[in-house]
């Protein structure tokens, strides 16, 4: 039955994931931790193994190699990585609620950024031959046409990407809940690129954290995690398929309101 | 597919009441994770080798500095 359970949760967190860019790790983790039952470390170490499952699909599938801007994301994973080793010695030195709440606090900051930028498109208007070196061209669904997007404010797209890292290890997520906002918001990286992007980089930054808690024999029923994947490999491809047919304002309403959620949880809630 | 394949095979034995199937049934359960965790590492070598045939240094650099970084992450934490 738990096995059952867990696989239902990873199809939810599978869905989610590739919609919106996540490793599905915030829905993951509190499914696991307090519906379960599952020591927080245990539900952390799952969590972590299928942000990877969640990262290898959108990486493998064509849709989301398409979308994925791979420059970007080689630029952005090794400070993700190092953020996600700096995590790793972190965790040794803070409480589990004080993790909690520095990943609830930025989740809201993040919710609030989105909300305010809801009709920004990063889009360049007109026939544009120079995007920068980290910049491309995606298809627009709303308007079907190849338009370009130039990237910007690359410091701060790595500062958060740092950030996104440590917190990787620290709340059993991939990050992409501070990756795609940032980047879509900040950067100048349309959401579907953003999500496609962040996805990418997941997959490296959760290895840190599951090598430690394997290490630290926080892994202790596998089966378990193979339930969790195989539900995240089933629910990958309808996030995916639903994401490439709503608008992206839709999506970027969405996200907000994950981190809304979100962010209650870890403040008040737990 | 190989991956799903066989954390769905070891996942079935693991659930199966015959003590040597559910034994080989997490082995092929933590096999199916370690190849999980691979394919991230066999992307960045991909990115790798891409960037270098292309003589894009920064790009081939930073994918060369992940897989350092992994490097250490791994063999440093498992080795303590």
């Amino acid at each position: 039955m738990d096995v059952l359970f867990v696989f239902l949760a990873g199809i939810a967190a599978g869905s989610s994931g590739a919609l919106l860019g996540l490793g599905g790790g915030i829905f993951l983790v509190p499914v696991l931790n307090i519906a379960m039952g599952l020591p927080l470390a245990q539900a952390v170490a799952i969590s972590l193994i299928t942000v990877i499952a969640t990262s290898n699909f959108v990486s493998l599938a064509s849709a989301g190699r398409r979308a994925s801007n791979v420059r970007l994301a080689m630029v952005l994973q090794v400070v993700s990585a190092v953020g996600a080793i700096a995590g790793t010695f972190i965790l040794a030195y803070i409480s589990a609620r004080v993790r909690e709440q520095v990943f609830g606090g930025t989740a809201l900051l993040v919710a609030a950024v989105m909300l305010s930028r809801i009709n920004q498109r990063n889009v360049l208007e007109g026939p544009v031959e120079d995007v920068g070196v980290l910049g491309g061209w995606i298809k627009d669904p709303d308007t079907d046409q190849l338009v370009a997007y130039r990237v910007r404010r690359v410091s701060l797209a790595l500062g958060v990407a740092g950030g996104a890292g440590v917190v990787s290890t620290l709340a059993g997520i991939g990050g992409g809940v501070l990756v795609v906002p940032a980047l879509n918001s900040w950067c100048g990286v349309p959401m579907r690129v953003a999500a496609a992007t962040s996805a990418v980089i997941l997959g490296v930054t959760a290895i840190p954290g599951i090598v430690v808690h394997f290490a630290d024999g926080h892994l202790t029923n596998p089966p378990l995690a193979a339930a969790a994947v195989l539900g995240v490999l089933v629910g990958s491809p309808t996030g995916f398929w639903v994401g490439s047919r709503v608008r992206v304002r839709s999506l970027k309403i969405l996200m907000a309101v994950v981190l809304l959620i979100v962010a209650a949880e870890y403040l008040f809630f737990r | 597919m190989a991956i799903s394949a066989t954390l769905a095979l070891g996942l079935v034995l693991s659930l199966l009441p015959s003590v040597p199937a559910a034994l080989v049934g997490i082995r092929l359960v933590w096999l199916g994770l370690a190849m999980l965790v691979a394919v991230p590492l066999i992307n960045v070598v991909d990115v790798l080798i891409i960037e270098w045939r292309l003589k894009e240094w920064p790009f081939a650099g930073a994918a060369l500095g992940v897989l350092l970084l992994m490097a250490y992450a791994i063999v440093g934490k498992l080795m303590r």
